[in-house]
């Protein structure tokens, strides 16, 4: 850093030139020089990225199953595939599932994350190294934590046990149709508020001091401070958060695979494993491929509906 | 934040407690999976609170059949690094120096990019690897994983490259150096901590992904040490401690890099995020 500064200095004539030209006036061949840089990110996402997002839509209205990988054959069916996964029963539960683990995963990560940096804003022995401790979970692969949560939550599980302290009898978590998505869920908040906690309380740091004091002295109590102050200032890593929980969230597979595999009976589907099984394990590509761009065009409508929405509130 | 937050002396031990509650429910399946791999064949009835006399019997179990993996892991996300910043470094910082409408286009680009679900793209890239025959290869997951670490690498990189400074850059074009010559010998030393937390990123995605690595490998010999563990699941009746012995061993190198690097990642992301 210093050697290349300090090699830097003396040349005053490229400083003055740099300064004339602005950022703006880049020569043309210059900027020439940078459009190659760009050729291998393009070159290297248009194949292996744009080129199969183009594919898979062409997938989606052909007949493509495992025998196509010999034939080579893909016959073309229109909508077909979309209207055989539209009607399938389970098209609803997934819909359902993805849309329930989705709000209630944002909600869990929000609610929660919020409570633990306003938690270790306090000033208490252990308030600076209790946050980076807790981190150490979000270090932990997200298939080695549902491994792990996955035996927790058996019926004779850790978890029950320590219920069991309080004199609750509690079920299987896991393989109890009605109770299976909730756990996915909890599981799925668990391993994200360490993030979401981490984010929030280094914006938490940010939020100026005086508008605090000057609310104290107007008689403001500490919840209607965090409501009228806290939540208003933290608005734009709010919305930043929003967006990578949707659409971090609506993808959710590895997870799910994991804890219950879609199971029992089907009750914890979600859009991304119903893709993943039309494809991989019923070797149906083309519907496989006609939910995974369902999926795509949810998170897509919804990031853009969201982004217009908050871009709306800032302007009025 | 100093006299607002602060806790009276006598409570403030109160919200100690509270927080030593937090770090456990944080914590315990952490430890559960540690104590539990130091325990011989255990199930949910015969587990007990506290390892004790420890038993290291499933370690090497587990280090039998995650070897393989761990090897697989290893190449595939140093080649996905690899991969990714061959990739990233150049196009990071043209973004950085370019302007206008091009920059916003890309920009737009690897948001969109960043939006698509690996499921999605999955389905085509299948079709397509197995079409050109490279399926069970470490190269199929190597750009598998690197189309999705690119993009995130591409913003890190570029958020810290815009700080550079222009002056640097163009005393080196005096001097006729090429466009080569000025990113191996300037733009990568000044970029240091954007290039290790790019890679530090790229690695651990990749060390902890395993959908590419279930639908690419078809072969066990080729799968990487994720999927291993998820294959001990699939038994009908599973060996927890063996199972939680790998899960510990497959946690390792994530935690371990991302301890030994965090200095660099830290001021990576600070200057990033200064921009």
């Amino acid at each position: 850093m210093t050697a290349s500064t300090a090699v830097a200095q003396p040349r005053t004539v490229p400083a003055a030139r740099s300064t004339r030209r602005g950022r703006t006036g880049l020569g043309r061949r210059v900027r020439r020089g940078y459009l190659w840089l760009l050729a291998p990110a393009f070159v290297f996402m248009g194949v292996f990225f744009a080129y199969p997002l183009g594919y898979g839509v062409v997938m989606s209205v052909t007949d493509f199953t495992a025998a196509t990988f010999i034939s080579g054959e893909a016959p073309f069916v229109g909508f077909d595939n979309f209207a055989a996964v539209l009607s399938s029963p389970l098209f609803a539960v997934a819909l359902r599932n993805t849309l329930l683990v989705t709000v209630c995963s944002l909600a869990g990560q929000l609610a929660g994350g919020m409570a633990l940096a306003l938690y270790f804003e306090r000033r208490f022995p252990g308030h600076t190294w209790m946050p980076s401790v807790i981190l150490v979970s979000w270090l932990i692969p997200l298939v080695i934590t549902a491994t792990t949560w996955r035996w927790i939550l058996q019926e004779n599980g850790a978890f029950n046990q320590v219920l069991g302290l309080f004199g609750i009898d509690g079920p299987a978590w896991l393989s109890e149709p009605s109770l299976a998505i909730w756990a996915v869920i909890g599981v799925n908040v668990w391993a994200g508020l360490p993030f979401t906690a981490t984010i929030l309380s280094s914006s938490l740091r940010g939020v100026p001091l005086e508008l605090h004091e000057a609310a104290v002295l107007d008689g403001a109590g500490y919840w209607r401070r965090v409501w009228s102050i806290t939540l208003p200032q933290l608005r734009p890593v709010i919305s930043v958060l929003v967006v990578l929980g949707i659409v971090g969230t609506l993808k959710l597979l590895d997870l799910v695979l994991v804890l219950t595999g879609g199971g029992p009976a089907n009750s914890t589907q979600t859009f991304a494993m119903l893709s993943y099984i039309r494809s991989f394990r019923e070797f149906d590509f083309g519907a496989g491929a006609a939910l995974g761009n369902i999926l795509l065009a949810i998170t897509v409508v919804f990031a853009i509906v969201y982004t217009r929405a908050t871009r709306g509130e800032q302007r009025g | 934040m100093s006299m607002l937050n602060a806790a009276s002396p006598r409570r403030a031990w109160l919200w100690t407690l509270g927080g030593v509650a937090i770090l456990a429910v944080f914590l315990f399946p952490v430890y559960w999976m540690v104590s539990a791999s130091l325990q011989p064949d255990v199930d949910s009835v015969s587990v007990s609170w506290f390892p004790a006399p420890a038993d290291l019997g499933s370690y090497e179990r587990a280090w039998r059949t995650t070897l393989p993996g761990l090897r697989n892991s290893i190449i595939v996300s140093l080649g996905t690094v690899a991969v990714t910043l061959f990739v990233s470094v150049p196009a990071a910082f043209a973004l950085s120096r370019l302007d206008g409408r091009i920059v916003n286009v890309a920009l737009l680009a690897i948001l969109v990019a960043q939006m698509v679900p690996s499921i999605t793209l999955l389905n085509a890239l299948y079709a397509m690897f197995s079409a050109l025959g490279i399926l069970n290869t470490y190269l199929a997951m190597i750009l598998a994983n690197s189309t999705s670490a690119i993009p995130l690498a591409i913003i890190v990189l570029r958020s810290f490259m815009v700080s550079l400074d222009s002056e640097v850059l163009e005393a080196a074009v005096i001097d006729g150096a090429t466009l080569w010559q000025r990113i191996t010998r300037i733009v990568l030393p000044l970029s240091r901590n954007a290039v290790i937390t790019a890679s530090v990123f790229a690695f651990i995605f990749t060390w902890g992904d395993l959908l590419f690595g279930l639908i690419l490998t078809t072969q066990s010999g080729m799968q990487p040490v994720v999927l291993s563990v998820y294959r001990l699941l699939d038994q009908p009746t599973i060996d927890w401690s063996t199972v939680m012995a790998a899960s510990f061993l497959t946690s390792l190198p994530a935690i371990a890099l991302l301890v030994f690097s965090l200095r660099y990642v830290q001021a990576g992301i600070g200057a990033g995020a200064g921009k």
